[in-house]
């Protein structure tokens, strides 16, 4: 049930993603809106499959898979495409992320077959912290992946504008304020995120008789992170840090960071080796 | 039988006159004005021989269509029309006109309501200017069952082609440019402060045109006061002094420069200065005078963004080019959909035949029905019903093939024949 309706979800990102690149390539992106009745279609599957996980093994978000991990990354990944498609008003996007995020779920389908073969965290008690933690992590992975992205793509267009030459890429690609306005909102959730996942992994650990902080890669790697970001936000709230420099460290953050973790989750199966 | 639509569509007719053919003095002699539009259709639709007939007259064109009974000289009557209601010499206008035929006449109207054969290819004014006239024609009853499909389907062609090839989308003029590179610098106008230094013509249009997109403030700086007076009077914008310019640049998110100055007037080391000031907030600079108003430096700067008068022609340079290579995909589109049209010609006409063919099935039917009854005597309603059902199968049974023929007929462009021969066997025209 779970690998079923996560495949569908997948026909469904895939197919979306199909339809806004076919009109990012044709630039006739006011007609991207076209792409989100599949995309949607795929995330009510892919919310079933997140639920049927929930149910089936046990009622909580356990990641204990690469798996589940993937696949709630990239249903974040979507979820947070559309809230940006809603709010902002610019289908283009879809165009964009959409295809990321169905990399990600093609990731997820991938290694479905090994769902729950691993299941140390069984020894653990069923504890909200726990399902806190994991979820809020994945979440802050999806944003700060996110605003990557957008850090990305506002180089580009910036670069379009710049050079006083529009080329093929200029009407394609959306304004450089909606890209920054994009970058800034998702490093601020998911810095918020990340916040709560550490909060929520040193109150848990904190509690427990069983577990011990662990340093590694990723518990480093989040914590070493969590200042920066913290000092970016403030840069732009004090300062107004925004433009190339922001996109700049959205990159180098956001890439280096979940680059790094999601090598961790394909490598080890799991964000935490070892635990 | 009246003409089929196949028949009366070969009989249209067009003349007429464009900026390509006629210079504007020319065009401006010929040019039907809204207020005269109908009274122009009336006076065409009274000419011998004409059935149905459509004025399309703009600041670019003139164009006469009509459907015109049967006459080797349908063009010939078009064109001293032409001469006539205009008190034009045929010699002297002759040569500007151009004319076309049947399916030829349908093809231009169908490039026209595209705008393929318009000034700037892919300009949107064409097509509300043809639903204009066509309406115009409709409100006088000029137009019937030939013209009418034709002027719909261009408009639905104009349609395609605009949304399939994006041919209209990039800009084409200065002021359209610049509109263009603010939304991509700052997404939605709205909100936005422009200021203008100096008042040239062309600052002036492209003020119009932020302002026609949203930009909600609008500053005017310029060395003589009853000037900027005046153009802030147009905006309904503010007045600035001219000795505080510098200082407005920080709360500007576009600048249109446009001075009459030898020398520079907004330096790098300026910009740099202000950007704290903003808080980093993006700033467009939009460079008109010639001698340069800006440094050309500041385009380095973050979050600064500079177009002179070369940069925005280049964009618009690049955009017609673009433009122009939409238009071939545009025209292939024009050929595709005036051959499914033309495939159509002959289809139209099985309809009506169909319709009559049925209506005479069912009336005889019930005449065969209501002797059958008569002379059966009583019959339960189940019999009826049974009568009613046999009678109805076999109907349908019967006229099933030849309908299929005949629509298989039309769609491969034969129709007439076999619509010919039906109508004679049944006497459907008795």
């Amino acid at each position: 049930m779970v690998a079923l309706t996560l495949g569908l979800a997948l026909l469904g990102y895939l197919s979306g993603s199909a339809v806004a690149l076919a009109l990012l390539v044709k630039n006739r992106l006011d007609e991207a809106g076209r792409a989100l009745f599949p995309t949607l279609l795929g995330f009510a599957f892919h919310t079933i499959s997140i639920g049927s996980a929930c149910v089936i093994y046990g009622g909580w978000i356990t990641a204990a898979s690469a798996s589940e991990s993937f696949s709630f990354i990239a249903w974040s990944l979507v979820l947070f495409t559309m809230l940006m498609v809603w709010r902002y008003k610019v289908p283009a996007l879809l165009s964009f992320l959409l295809p990321l995020a169905s990399l990600t779920a093609l990731l997820a389908f991938v290694q479905s077959g090994d769902l729950r073969l691993l299941a140390p965290l069984q020894a653990v008690p069923k504890a909200t912290w726990l399902w806190l933690h994991v979820s809020l992590s994945l979440l802050a992975v999806a944003a700060l992946f996110l605003a990557a992205v957008a850090g990305l793509v506002y180089l580009l267009q910036e670069q379009q504008v710049k050079s006083r030459h529009p080329g093929y890429l200029f009407r394609r690609l959306p304004s450089l304020e909606v890209c920054d306005r994009l970058g800034y909102k998702s490093l601020s959730v998911g810095f918020v995120l990340l916040t709560g996942s550490l909060m929520t992994a040193a109150v848990g650990i904190w509690s427990s008789l069983e577990l011990r902080w662990s340093w590694d890669l990723t518990t480093s790697l989040a914590v070493a992170g969590w200042p920066l970001y913290m000092a970016v936000i403030y840069w732009r709230w004090a300062v107004g840090l925004r433009g190339r420099k922001a996109a700049y460290l959205a990159i180098v953050g956001g890439l280096s960071v979940t680059g790094i973790l999601l090598g961790v989750l394909l490598l080890s199966g799991r964000f935490h080796p070892g635990t | 039988m009246e003409d089929s639509f196949e028949d009366a569509a070969m009989n249209l007719r067009l003349v007429g006159l464009s900026h390509k053919t006629a210079p504007l003095e020319v065009r401006e002699r010929l040019h039907v004005g809204t207020a005269e539009l109908r009274q122009a259709l009336t006076a065409l639709d009274s000419v011998p021989r004409v059935r149905e007939c459509f004025i399309l007259s703009t600041c670019n064109r003139v164009e006469v269509v009509a459907e015109i009974e049967k006459s080797r000289d349908g063009e010939g009557t078009l064109t001293n029309f032409l001469c006539d209601y205009n008190g034009e010499r045929l010699e002297e206008l002759s040569p500007h006109l151009y004319r076309y035929r049947a399916t030829g006449a349908i093809a231009h109207l169908f490039r026209v309501a595209a705008s393929l054969d318009s000034m700037v290819i892919g300009e949107p004014q064409i097509v509300a200017q043809v639903r204009e006239a066509l309406a115009a024609a409709r409100s006088v009853g000029t137009v019937g069952p030939v013209l009418g499909p034709v002027l719909d389907r261009a408009l639905v062609v104009g349609k395609r082609v605009r949304t399939e090839t994006g041919i209209g989308r990039s800009a084409v003029s200065i002021a359209t440019a610049a509109v263009e590179l603010a939304r991509k610098i700052f997404g939605d106008l709205r909100g936005r402060r422009a200021l203008l230094l100096g008042a040239g013509e062309m600052s002036e249009l492209a003020a119009q045109r932020l302002v026609k997109h949203g930009v909600d403030t609008v500053l005017v700086a310029n060395r003589s006061p009853r000037r900027a007076a005046r153009l802030a009077a147009a905006f309904n914008g503010q007045v600035v002094d001219w000795g505080e310019s510098l200082a407005a640049l920080v709360d500007a998110d576009i600048v249109i420069a446009s001075t009459a100055s030898p020398h520079t007037l907004v330096s790098v080391e300026a910009v740099r200065r202000i950007l704290p000031q903003r808080r980093y907030r993006p700033i467009f600079f939009i460079d008109i005078a010639v001698p340069r108003d800006i440094e050309a430096g500041v385009n380095a700067l973050d979050n600064v963004y500079l177009y002179d008068i070369d940069d925005l022609q280049g964009v618009v340079e690049e955009n017609l080019a673009s433009r122009s290579r939409r238009a071939e995909a545009a025209e292939e589109l024009v050929v595709e959909e005036l051959e499914r049209f033309v495939g159509t010609l002959s289809s139209r006409d099985v309809a009506p035949t169909i319709k009559e063919l049925r209506s005479l099935a069912e009336t005889l039917r019930r005449e065969e029905v209501g002797r059958a009854k008569r002379k059966l005597a009583s019959l339960s309603p189940e019999q009826e019903k049974a009568v009613e059902a046999l009678s109805r199968g076999l109907v349908n049974k019967l006229l099933h093939r030849p309908i299929t023929a005949l629509k298989e007929e039309a769609r491969d462009g034969r129709g007439q024949q076999i619509l010919h021969l039906l109508r004679r066997l049944y006497r459907l025209d008795d």
